[in-house]
C-alpha cells in the first residue's frame, strides 16, 4: 500500500514548499493537519492515538474528526460561483460548506487491516452487523483535485472496505451523515425532499427494514420523535397518523435528524458498502443530492447531474438507470403527496404486502388507481400482480 | 517519480493505451546524455503522445470518472501523470510525430559528428531543431548574431555564429530581402563601437 507522503524541500524566500509531494511507499507521517505547502491540504495525517487503530466496544469510538479543510490550492481549479458556494472562511483556513460522513458495516474486519486510518475516526462493535468503521467528517466536493485526496483516503482503507477483505452481510448497513454549514438539519432535510426520490428507488429493498423504515416523507418530525420516541416505533400499527405513514421513530429512520437543533441528518437507509467504488459513486451521489437542495435545481437539472452517476454505478445499464429515475419519480409524489401507487408499494410495505397485518391498513395512502385495481381485481389479485410486475 | 495518489496510480497503470509503469521505468535511463538515454527518451515520446491523445478521447474521461480519478486541466494530467511540464509534453509529442526516416538521419548525423571529434547533443531538444533544419555542432560559440522568428525575417529565425576553431556556423535561412538594412545598421553601430 503507498500513502501520499507530502516530503518537500523549503523555499528559503517565503518559507512555502515549492516542491511537489511524492509517493513514499508504507510511509505514515504523522504531520500537522494544515500544511503550507502549494499543493494544499494533507488529509493523510494521523494522529498516533492507538485506540483509533483498535475495535471499541459498542458507541465508545473515538471522536469523530473534522477533515473538512482546505487550503487555496486545493480550489483553484474550481470556478468562482462554485468557491463561493462550497467553501468559507474560518480563522484563515478554508473550509468546504458541505460535509459527509460514513458508517461502513462489516460482519468482520480484515485482521492485518486494523490500524489507524486517516478516514476512519475508529472502528466499533455493532450490535446488528458485527463491526462498523466510522469515518471522520469529510468534505462533500464536487470533482476536483480535492476531492482526488478525499478518494485516496477510500483507496487506502480498501481492505476495510471491501467485502473482499472485510465481508458484509444483509444485515449490514450504510449510514450517510449530511451537513450544510448555515443550515439545520430541519431546513436541509425539508430542502432535501424534492430529490429524495431516487434514494428511496435505489435503497428500495431496505425500506420494509425495520431498522430504517420508519418516516420516508422525511417529514421534521422532531417534536413527534422526542415524545413517543421508541414506544412510538413499538405501537406503530396504531399509531401511524394519517400525514404521518409508517409511524415516527427516533432512531429507526430512513433519514433522522439526531437532535432537534442538529446540523445533520443521517440517511439510514443507504444498504452495506461493499466495495470502494461502490463508496465514491454514494459520495457523487450525495454531493448532487446536497447541491441541487442548496441551490434549488430544477429536477431537470438534478437529473442531468445524477445520471452519469448512476450509469456507472450500475455498470452502464441504461434500462436500469431509466427503471430507477422512473421509480424515483414516483417515490417523490409520495414524499410530496403521501400517495401510494401499484408501482411503489411492494417497497413501502415489503414481503407482508397489502393483507399482511404488520404494516397494518393502509388503504387511506393509495392512490385512486391502486385502490380501483383492488377494488376490480379484489385483494389477493392486486397483491400477486403487484408482487409480479413491480417488485423489481 | 508521477504525482500521483494511490487510487490514481492504480487506475493509471491499468490503461492500455499507455504504459505508465514502462514509462516511469525509463524516467532514469532517459536522463543519462548517451546513445540508450536517447533511445529511452524517443521511448517516452511515444508514451506521452500515447497518453496525451488517450485523454481527449470520451472513453479516457468515463474511464477516470469510473476509478474516481480528476484532472483539472489536461496540464495538470501531464504533470501529475507524467510529471513533465505542458511545454516539454508537446516537445516530446512533436519528436514522437516525426517521420521514422528524419530521426534516423538525426542520428546518423550525430554519429559522423561524433566520429568528427564533436559531441552533438543527442536530446529530445536537438532532435527538434535538426528535424527543423538547424545544426547539430555543438562546439562552443564565441559570438552569436540572430534574428528572431515572426520578425524581420518572416516566420522563420536565423543565426550566425562564430565558434572557438573560427568555424562560421548557420542556422535558418535569411527568408527576407529587405533584412539588410537593419543587419548594416546593426553592424555599423558595432563597427562604430569597436572603432572607439
Amino acid at each position: 500500500m503507498v500513502s501520499y507522503n507530502n516530503s518537500s524541500t523549503t523555499n528559503s524566500l517565503n518559507g512555502v514548499s515549492s516542491k511537489t509531494p511524492h509517493l513514499t511507499p508504507n510511509t505514515y507521517t504523522i504531520m500537522p493537519t494544515m500544511n503550507l505547502t502549494t499543493n494544499g491540504i494533507d488529509l493523510t495525517t494521523l494522529t498516533g492515538e492507538s485506540r483509533r487503530g483498535e475495535i471499541s466496544g459498542y458507541h465508545r469510538k473515538p471522536s469523530i474528526l473534522m477533515k473538512n479543510a482546505a487550503e487555496r490550492s486545493d480550489i483553484n481549479s474550481l470556478p468562482q460561483s462554485a468557491r463561493e458556494r462550497l467553501f468559507f472562511s474560518d480563522r484563515l483556513q478554508l473550509q468546504s460548506k458541505y460535509t459527509i460522513g460514513f458508517e461502513i458495516e462489516k460482519s468482520s474486519l480484515h485482521r492485518a487491516a486494523i490500524r489507524e486510518y486517516a478516514l476512519f475516526c475508529g472502528f466499533e462493535t455493532d450490535s446488528s452487523c458485527g463491526y462498523e468503521a466510522v469515518t471522520n467528517v469529510l468534505p462533500l466536493l464536487p470533482a476536483s483535485a480535492w476531492r482526488s485526496k478525499v478518494y485516496s483516503l477510500f483507496s487506502e482503507a480498501r481492505h476495510i472496505i471491501d467485502d473482499t477483505h472485510s465481508p458484509s452481510s444483509t444485515r449490514c448497513g450504510g449510514h450517510i451523515t449530511i451537513g450544510v454549514d448555515g443550515m439545520t438539519g430541519a431546513e436541509l432535510m425539508e430542502r432535501i425532499r424534492p430529490y429524495v426520490g431516487i434514494i428511496l428507488a435505489i435503497y428500495r429493498k431496505r425500506l420494509s427494514n425495520d431498522y430504517c423504515s420508519r418516516n420516508p416523507q422525511l417529514v421534521n418530525n422532531w417534536s413527534e420523535q422526542s415524545v413517543n420516541g421508541h414506544c412510538y416505533r413499538a405501537n406503530r400499527v396504531r399509531n401511524y397518523g394519517t400525514s404521518d405513514f409508517n409511524g415516527f421513530d427516533a432512531k429507526y429512520s430512513v433519514c433522522r435528524l439526531k437532535s432537534n437543533d442538529a446540523a445533520t441528518i443521517e440517511f439510514r437507509l443507504p444498504t452495506r458498502v461493499r466495495s470502494v467504488k461502490a463508496l465514491m459513486r454514494r459520495y457523487e451521489l450525495f454531493y448532487e443530492l446536497v447541491d441541487a437542495a442548496v441551490t434549488g435545481k430544477s429536477y431537470a437539472s438534478f437529473v442531468a447531474a445524477i445520471k452519469p452517476i448512476l450509469m456507472r454505478m450500475y455498470g452502464r445499464d441504461a434500462d436500469k438507470v431509466t427503471f430507477l429515475l422512473d421509480l424515483a419519480k414516483r417515490f417523490n409524489k409520495f414524499v410530496q403527496d403521501g400517495q401510494i401507487t401499484e408501482r411503489i408499494v411492494f417497497y413501502l410495505q415489503g414481503h407482508h404486502q397489502l393483507t399482511g397485518d404488520y404494516t397494518g391498513d393502509m388503504s387511506q395512502f393509495y392512490s385512486r388507481s391502486l385502490r380501483r385495481m383492488i377494488r376490480e381485481e379484489g385483494l389477493n389479485n392486486t397483491e400477486a400482480r403487484v408482487l409480479n410486475e413491480w417488485s423489481a | 517519480m508521477s504525482n500521483l495518489h494511490n487510487h490514481e496510480a492504480v487506475a493509471l497503470a491499468n490503461v492500455e493505451a499507455f504504459d505508465i509503469d514502462r514509462y516511469n521505468a525509463l524516467d532514469e535511463e532517459a536522463t543519462e546524455k548517451t546513445k540508450e538515454g536517447f533511445e529511452a527518451s524517443l521511448k517516452q515520446c511515444a508514451i506521452v503522445k500515447a497518453a496525451s491523445e488517450w485523454y481527449d478521447t470520451t472513453e479516457a474521461q468515463d474511464y477516470l470518472a469510473e476509478e474516481g480519478v480528476t484532472f483539472d486541466t489536461k496540464e495538470d494530467f501531464i504533470n501529475r501523470a507524467l510529471n513533465i511540464s505542458k511545454g516539454w509534453a508537446y516537445k516530446m509529442i512533436r519528436s514522437a510525430s516525426l517521420d521514422v526516416s528524419k530521426i534516423r538521419e538525426y542520428k546518423r548525423n550525430c554519429t559522423e559528428l561524433e566520429a568528427q571529434g564533436e559531441r552533438p547533443a543527442r536530446s529530445i531538444a536537438a532532435l527538434l531543431k535538426f528535424a527543423k533544419g538547424e545544426s547539430q555542432s555543438t562546439a562552443k560559440a564565441l559570438a552569436t548574431f540572430s534574428i528572431a522568428k515572426d520578425g524581420l525575417n518572416g516566420d522563420g529565425g536565423f543565426s550566425i555564429r562564430i565558434t572557438a576553431e573560427g568555424e562560421i556556423k548557420m542556422s535558418g535561412a535569411i527568408e527576407n530581402q529587405n533584412i539588410a538594412y537593419n543587419v548594416q545598421k546593426l553592424f555599423g553601430k558595432l563597427q562604430q563601437l569597436l572603432n572607439d
